[in-house]
């Protein structure tokens, strides 16, 4: 019977998240308390704001864990500096300056801002923590387990037999050769930026043909066991976490597309020519990972498998992992990058001191509640019209089906990079209009970009291929739209007929359920464009405070907050 | 005082850390850095950006 | 403040025409607009006073324009001299609601917002001179809000601390806190410096050595078996449990 908190910070995504008695109370990034996106300080206030939500003080907590070894990082770091005498010379100051200055101190400055013994405070290992988020959250009893990202203290990639409470490494793969890395350093390439592009690089392979094997084949060789190999001469070695591309790269694939120039892919034979390397990338990611995948099946033989680390957030891979790999089921953790492995180190830790297993992941929504009468008062401070919705459900797909946006706060905020009808923005997914004013003036993204969609778990089969699935109620993987429905659902299709659907019933997000039910009932299917609450370079929206900042300052038409509809002007 | 022996409990364990895998040529390094670390963790805790200031050059 | 409204004056005229500076100093100035944003929002997540909350979240929203503001005219002026425009400014804060307190918070905004009224009013005034229009009006655009921004502060703080002397007495604290931590940055300047010089050296010297040895020991990409099974989450600072490696 033991409360742990578990931390993840430093290099991006800092997140708190505890446990206790076997429970997963509360799971908070950062970055939604402090609004600075992908904010890599300390998880101070979100670590506060757990315990509080628990009712409990530091003192009660038995354990503290963070979510990776900070001498092994600083070794990796010092070691491949040095190993690269004299290339590294640019690097070293700024690599051992963060490392000496700040990040392998990190276990006492844990225990003396959260006011804990430092004998409470410990660390696990990186990939253990990302396996345990995976594993040990999902509804699979055994299960392989594959953990892949950029590097964690000097792994890449590890592979693991998780049994009940137990994760047993059965192999790993090294720095610097890692997917992760490859994936950001042609994300870079693209002009993107690292740990926020890899989206839309995702996104934009579906517009190029994967022609560029040759090419590639020079970047990564695929071995038949499972493991890969970076050609590292076309990678430069930079910070303390991160590989980027080096000149030998720009020679191969010609010279790199410079951030910010507007994307035109229609009448650019030179975007087109990225959209390929796009899609080239993806595809060799994709085939690594399904070498990876088979190996696992191999060496445990299990029939599910479960994934995290950032590259675990490809959702176009996982489609393909379940299709191909051989595994029944697939499960990928909703947090899957640097943020899981806080909830991953925090039920290592309960594990540890005797507690079970946390009961499957039923919902992401683990964050902390929007407080619907704090809401109504700073609304009406602010002069904004505030009215209670007799049927919040009924109403909000009235406002959807006409053609508004309409910003939709339920109870707890989601836990991960997606919204799951916790902090969401709904339009109708039949209608291009609302989808053209959501882009243009709201979300102002790449117009390669495409939205998501949320529907009715029960209805899902008859609108996507292969939904529902372990992986649809987190919106970790892409289905096809049905042939029949894709003319209708063109606001929320990818060029290439696929969407990266979210299946919701009452388990996950029930309000957002009702709602889709509702507009079953006014559309004639259980279906919403549903985007992310925030802005164009903005954590989604926390609490009442930023939702209604928002409203006041982007062209959305009504903001839903509990049973509360408020919106610019009179009621 | 906590501070400073907590850290000093650290730098022990960095140490131990490097010795026990044989990179017994990098401890003298490590040690100067060390030094270095502690001139970087006494003069850091700001922001690189200011709030509410302007530069005037 | 007379000192550095004095050097605003003479250094202004020089500082915009340094070609490719202009466009550098507004994305600086957005930049500093998007840390005020953040600790506005941080103030108003914190504060007691439902009202306050109002006026900070306000204030926040403004910055918020500002900073697209600074930052689109900066990308104009460097797409004029053919560069790439830097890209959108990354926050920053300094937590000084937490720091300071919210009586010491006001002091110091308010401070700020008066400087940067001063400041931008004799920017306005150059480039009218100077016929650039369009930088004109930006800083005209901006004023407005800031002095709306100075004034509320002002009234705020008188009403926070209960009356016009003490209110006066808060922003004496809040110079001198400012002044510390000029001290300081400057400080942690130099000390960078030095940092990466002596780090260089060190480099330097005791590179070719290691490196030598360390090359020697790298290791293939293939899988790797991983060590005797140790004990999860490895608890720190306990030899007979590391006794596994």
């Amino acid at each position: 019977m033991a409360a742990v908190l578990g931390i993840s910070g430093e290099y991006h995504d800092a997140a708190a998240a505890l446990v206790v008695d076997g429970v997963i109370v509360a799971a908070v990034q950062e970055e939604r308390l402090s609004r600075i996106k992908n904010d890599a300080r300390l998880p101070i206030h979100a670590a506060r704001a757990c315990l509080a939500h628990a009712g409990l003080a530091a003192g009660d907590l038995d354990r503290v864990v963070f979510y990776e070894d900070p001498v092994e990082k600083l070794e990796r770091v010092l070691v491949s500096t040095l190993r690269t005498f004299p290339r590294s010379l640019r690097q070293f100051p700024r690599a051992l300056g963060t490392q000496l200055g700040g990040k392998v101190w990190v276990i006492d400055r844990i225990a003396e801002a959260l006011g804990v013994a430092r004998d409470r405070v410990t660390s696990t290992e990186h990939h253990r923590a990302h396996a345990a988020s995976a594993f040990l959250c999902s509804p699979y009893p055994r299960a392989a387990v594959l953990t892949v990202d950029g590097v964690g203290e000097a792994t890449s990639t590890a592979l693991w037999h998780g049994d009940g409470t137990q994760l047993r490494e059965l192999g790993r793969i090294e720095y610097p050769h890692s997917l992760g890395l490859l994936y950001a350093g042609l994300t870079a390439y693209l002009g993107f930026e690292v740990n926020e592009g890899e989206y839309k690089v995702m996104g934009l392979a579906a517009y190029g043909k994967p022609r560029l094997g040759d090419e590639f084949a020079k970047l990564i060789q695929l071995a038949s066991d499972g493991t890969f190999e970076l050609g590292l001469p076309y990678f430069a070695y930079l910070a303390d976490a991160e590989l980027g591309f080096g000149p030998a790269m720009e020679q191969l694939l010609g010279p790199r597309r410079p951030a910010h120039r507007p994307w035109d892919l229609e009448h650019s034979a030179d975007d087109q020519h990225y959209a390929d390397i796009a899609a080239t990338l993806q595809q060799v990611t994709e085939e690594a990972l399904l070498g990876l995948a088979r190996e696992a099946r191999w060496r445990t033989g299990e029939p599910a498998l479960c994934l995290a680390g950032g590259v675990a957030l490809n959702a176009v891979a996982n489609a393909r992992l379940l299709r191909e790999s051989g595994f029944e089921r697939v499960f990928v953790h909703p947090a899957a990058g640097d943020a899981g492995g806080a909830l991953g180190a925090a039920i290592l830790g309960a594990i540890e001191l005797g507690d079970p297993r946390p009961a499957a992941l039923a919902s992401a929504a683990l964050g902390l509640p929007i407080d619907q009468g704090a809401a109504g008062d700073l609304a009406r401070e602010l002069g904004l019209g505030v009215r209670t919705a007799s049927d919040v459900a009924t109403d909000v797909a009235e406002l959807v089906a006409s053609g508004k946006i309409v910003a939709f706060c339920q109870g707890r905020f989601e836990w991960g990079p997606r919204a799951l009808g916790q902090r969401s923005i709904l339009a109708n997914p039949a209608d291009p209009d609302s989808r053209e004013r959501l882009n243009r003036a709201i979300k102002r993204r790449e117009p390669f970009r495409p939205f998501a969609p949320a529907v009715l778990r029960d209805r899902a089969s008859t609108y996507f291929e292969g939904a529902p699935s372990d992986l649809t109620p987190f919106m970790t993987t892409v289905c096809s739209i049905a042939p029949d429905h894709r003319e209708r659902l063109a606001s929320v299709r990818h060029v290439d007929g696929s969407a990266r659907v979210q299946t919701v019933d009452d388990a996950t997000a029930p309000e957002l359920a009702a709602v889709l039910g509702a507009l079953d009932r006014t559309i004639g299917m259980p279906i919403a464009l549903n985007t992310s609450f925030n802005g164009a370079g903005e954590p989604i929206i926390g609490n009442e405070i930023d939702a209604l900042g928002f409203l006041m300052s982007h062209p959305i038409d009504a903001l839903v907050i509990g049973e509360l509809v408020i919106t610019r002007g009179a009621a | 005082m906590t501070w400073f022996i907590n850290r000093l409990r650290t730098i022990g364990r960095i140490l131990r850390h490097f010795a026990s895998r044989q990179r017994w040529f990098l401890m003298p390094l490590l040690l100067v850095l060390l030094l270095a670390g502690i001139l970087l963790v006494a003069t850091g805790g700001l922001s690189y950006v200011a709030p509410f200031i302007y530069s005037i050059f | 403040m007379t000192l550095r409204q004095a050097l605003v004056r003479l250094v202004t005229p020089l500082v915009w025409r340094v070609p490719g500076h202009g466009a550098r100093k507004l994305y600086g100035f957005s930049r500093a607009e998007q840390a005020s944003r953040i600790d506005l929002l941080q103030a108003a997540q914190r504060t007691t006073s439902l009202a306050r909350r109002a006026a900070y979240l306000r204030h926040a929203l403004d910055e918020t324009r500002h900073t697209g503001m600074f930052w689109r005219r900066s990308t104009e002026l460097r797409l004029e001299e053919a560069r790439a425009p830097f890209t959108p400014p990354v926050a920053d804060t300094e937590d000084l609601f937490e720091r300071l307190g919210e009586q010491r918070f006001l002091a110091f905004v308010h401070r700020g917002e008066k400087r940067g009224r001063e400041q931008f009013e004799l920017y306005a005034r150059h480039f009218a001179k100077r016929g650039d229009s369009r930088t004109k009006a930006l800083f005209e655009a901006i004023l407005i809000d800031e002095q709306r921004h100075e004034s509320y502060t002002r009234a705020l703080l008188v009403e926070l601390c209960g009356s016009e002397r003490a209110a006066r007495a808060e922003l004496r604290r809040a110079a001198l806190w400012e002044a510390w931590r000029t001290w300081r940055r400057a400080g942690r300047a130099l000390a960078g410096a030095i940092y990466v010089a002596a780090m260089t050296v060190i480099y330097l010297i005791t590179g070719p050595i290691a490196a030598a040895g360390l090359r020697a020991a790298r290791r293939p990409a293939r899988w790797q078996l991983p060590a005797p099974e140790t004990p999860s989450p490895k608890v720190v600072g306990e030899p007979a449990r590391e006794a596994g490696r």
